[in-house]
């Protein structure tokens, strides 16, 4: 295994070609983060078309490169101008900006830059750990367990996505519904095609997701005439010295809360669609919640900036565990990554890292090596940023919708991919106007070939349906699946009600219960912890509610 | 399993879904008021979109003819024009923007990665 990740490590560090990829996806990435109104996975789609020229570990690198230097772009934004860059980076604004007023910009851009460095180096980390680890348990998966798993993996979008429930699952639905189109793979029969050629083949899922998300977006923001003629900011901030020892310094004082805070960023990254935006808010509440000093939170507290930047950062490390090890995006931009590597026919899932040892592994070094990039391109491109603020909105968006369009040619070579681009950009477009969410349509689009693949190697092997219920893991995922659909409801509940008393320990408890169907002594154990947490929850409710009757 | 049994579930399952958002906005009634009253939305908010579907359907449809190099320039020029307004100044910006940034993204493409991009007839033929 050291052989593979040391010849995975020349293959990055020593080739200048991928090294010089990976510098100008960082330092694009780090614009597009910066830049409100683009997000990361703009970033990612945008780039995209570059890498089909590219070597699959070229291609990767560059993306993670971008990737990573979006989450640390956002933070230059909100610290110079008290505006996000990205939702990722929200949190950072609440003590980032007011410690720039206080006067200190130098001590803040530095607090958010090594802190999203540690946040990822620790995440860097826990992928190399967790990924060979859970791609292993992802061989004990039959078609039955992947096929729920993606159930999951879209019910959890949907309610993590904000908004209206069935309005989620209408767009999780029509996802799965436009991946039907063209030629089933298991037939071959033609469906969907009212006689069209182009039809057959169905809709490559890059075009879709460029037109839903990129497309859609384009159009969004240059909707208002007055915000698109003016320059993408009013604020552009001014050049600022980073201090870089102090910033250490006081990083590493507060580790308890930079190794929390990236343990939740790595946990919601593996969440499916649960991305930085909510990690970097869940990260400031808890730290807040675990400070002494909560009353200085939102007047420019270290930790208050600590915490964002670290879970921001380690999100993408997460999103990537999910993606390597099982062959599930985690996220946008890694549905994104799964395409890039789909062009150059390699299919992510369980037997990716046994048989891709050096790509995958390539991956994990290109992740650890974006964040050196990250660090060292900040100086430059805090200089381009403030250039590219004067740009006005409508010259940006009219310059990438036809960018959009020569790249998704480029990936078939055919004009009907950049049709298909075009009709899902309007449908994105009147969706979000609608207020249907997006994120679940486009995961919808990118799993629904492998749910129905999964669903006809089940349905071929046994026609007993009961298996989905019957076997642990599907029905784990099922459980998931249904706890994940609830939990909007759950957020909705009053703080103190039985629903909301009720519904962490059942959760617990029914997550336990096909774990002792698992012939392993680790897994009774975990399953005997988690029945006695649910059962603590109960106990704690009843004392509390006897003693608020009493 | 045959050709049709997925599309049919998810099919079904959209039905359920679309009854269920259709009871629910009876159901609240501020909601199918502020839906049901079209004359109140404003649709010149649409307007820029209209433009760039506009646009993108006209470049669409002559790019076997004009090429992506031409058909981009034309395309960014009349999308910069209207969105952002036209005098001779904003006019000579924008061509500028155009054949700058197209000529770039092309040449890219071209001669960097490869790309076969639509040569365009007009410029077969010239």
């Amino acid at each position: 295994m050291i052989d593979i990740i040391l010849q995975a490590f020349a293959s990055i560090v020593f080739d200048p070609v991928t090294l010089g990829l990976m510098l100008v996806g960082t330092l694009a990435g780090i614009l597009a983060g910066a830049i409100p109104g683009f997000t990361i996975a703009m970033g990612v789609i945008l780039t995209l078309p570059f890498t089909f020229g590219m070597t699959a570990i070229q291609g990767l690198a560059t993306m993670l490169g971008v990737f990573v230097g979006g989450f640390s772009g956002g933070l230059m934004s909100c610290m110079l101008t008290g505006i996000p860059g990205t939702p990722s980076s929200v949190a950072t604004t609440f003590d980032g900006f007011p410690l720039v007023r206080s006067g200190k910009p130098g001590l803040a851009l530095g607090l958010g830059l090594w802190s999203s460095f540690f946040g990822g180096m620790i995440s860097a980390v826990i992928l190399v750990a967790l990924a060979p680890q859970l791609a292993f348990l992802g061989l004990e998966f039959g078609p039955w367990d992947y096929f729920s798993l993606i159930i999951f993996a879209l019910t959890i979008t949907v309610s993590l996505s904000g908004g209206n429930i069935v309005k989620g699952l209408i767009a999780g639905l029509l996802g799965l519904f436009a991946a039907t189109v063209g030629e089933d793979e298991i037939n071959g029969v033609a469906r969907f095609t009212f006689g069209f050629d182009e039809f057959k083949q169905g809709f490559a899922f890059l075009p879709v997701l460029i037109g839903l998300f990129a497309f859609s977006q384009l159009l969004t923001d240059v909707e208002d005439d007055k915000r698109a003629k003016s320059p993408l900011m009013e604020k552009s901030g001014t050049l600022v010295r980073v201090e870089h020892r102090q910033a250490i310094a006081i990083i590493l004082k507060r580790w308890v809360n930079l190794f929390r805070s990236s343990f939740i960023g790595i946990f919601t990254g593996i969440l499916p669609a649960a991305g930085g935006s909510i990690s970097n808010i869940l990260a400031y509440d808890q730290a807040k919640k675990a400070s002494k000093n909560r009353s200085n939170f939102g007047k420019g507290e270290y930790d208050g900036i600590v915490a964002p930047e670290a879970a921001n950062n380690a999100t993408a490390g997460g999103a990537l565990i999910m993606m390597m090890a099982l062959g599930i995006p985690g996220d946008i931009v890694t549905a994104v990554m799964l395409g890039a590597l789909m062009i150059h026919n390699i299919i992510p899932g369980p037997t990716f890292i046994q048989d891709e040892p050096l790509l995958a592994y390539g991956v994990f070094i290109a992740f650890f090596v974006a964040h050196f990039f990250m660090v060292g391109l900040q100086a430059f491109s805090l200089r381009i940023f403030l250039l590219v603020t004067k740009i006005p909105m409508y010259v940006l968006a009219s310059v990438i919708l036809a960018y959009c369009a020569i790249g998704v040619f480029a990936l078939h070579n055919v004009v009907f991919d950049i049709w298909v681009m075009f009709f899902f950009g309007v449908i994105g477009y009147f969706m979000k106007k609608l207020g249907f969410p997006l994120a679940p349509m486009i995961l919808g689009v990118v799993l629904g070939k492998l749910a129905e693949l999964n669903l006809a190697r089940a349905t071929g092997i046994s026609d007993d349906l009961l298996l989905f219920f019957l076997r642990p893991w599907s029905l784990f995922f099922l459980i998931m699946a249904v706890i994940s659909v609830i939990f909007p409801f759950y957020q909705d509940a009053e703080k103190g009600s039985k629903f909301s008393n009720i519904y962490v320990p059942a959760s617990v408890f029914a997550l336990a219960i096909p774990l002792f169907f698992m012939e392993s002594i680790t897994r009774l154990i975990i399953a005997l912890i988690m029945v006695g947490i649910s059962f603590y929850f109960v106990y704690k409710s009843f004392i509390k509610n006897k003693f608020l009757t009493n | 399993m045959k050709a049709s049994y997925w599309p049919r579930i998810i099919l079904w399952l959209l039905s359920i879904m679309s009854l269920v958002m259709l009871v629910k906005s009876f159901a609240n009634k501020v909601d199918s008021i502020k839906a049901g009253s079209l004359s109140k939305i404003n649709y010149m908010q649409f307007k820029n979109a209209l433009i760039c579907f506009g646009m993108f359907i006209f470049f669409l449809t002559f790019l076997e003819y004009l090429g992506m190099l031409l058909g981009g320039i034309l395309f960014v020029f009349g999308l910069l024009t209207f969105l952002g307004g036209f005098s001779i100044k904003k006019s000579t910006n924008h061509l500028i923007i155009s054949v700058i940034t197209i000529g770039v993204m092309w040449s890219i493409f071209t001669f960097g990665l490869k790309v076969i991009l639509p040569e365009g007839e007009l410029i077969r033929i010239w």
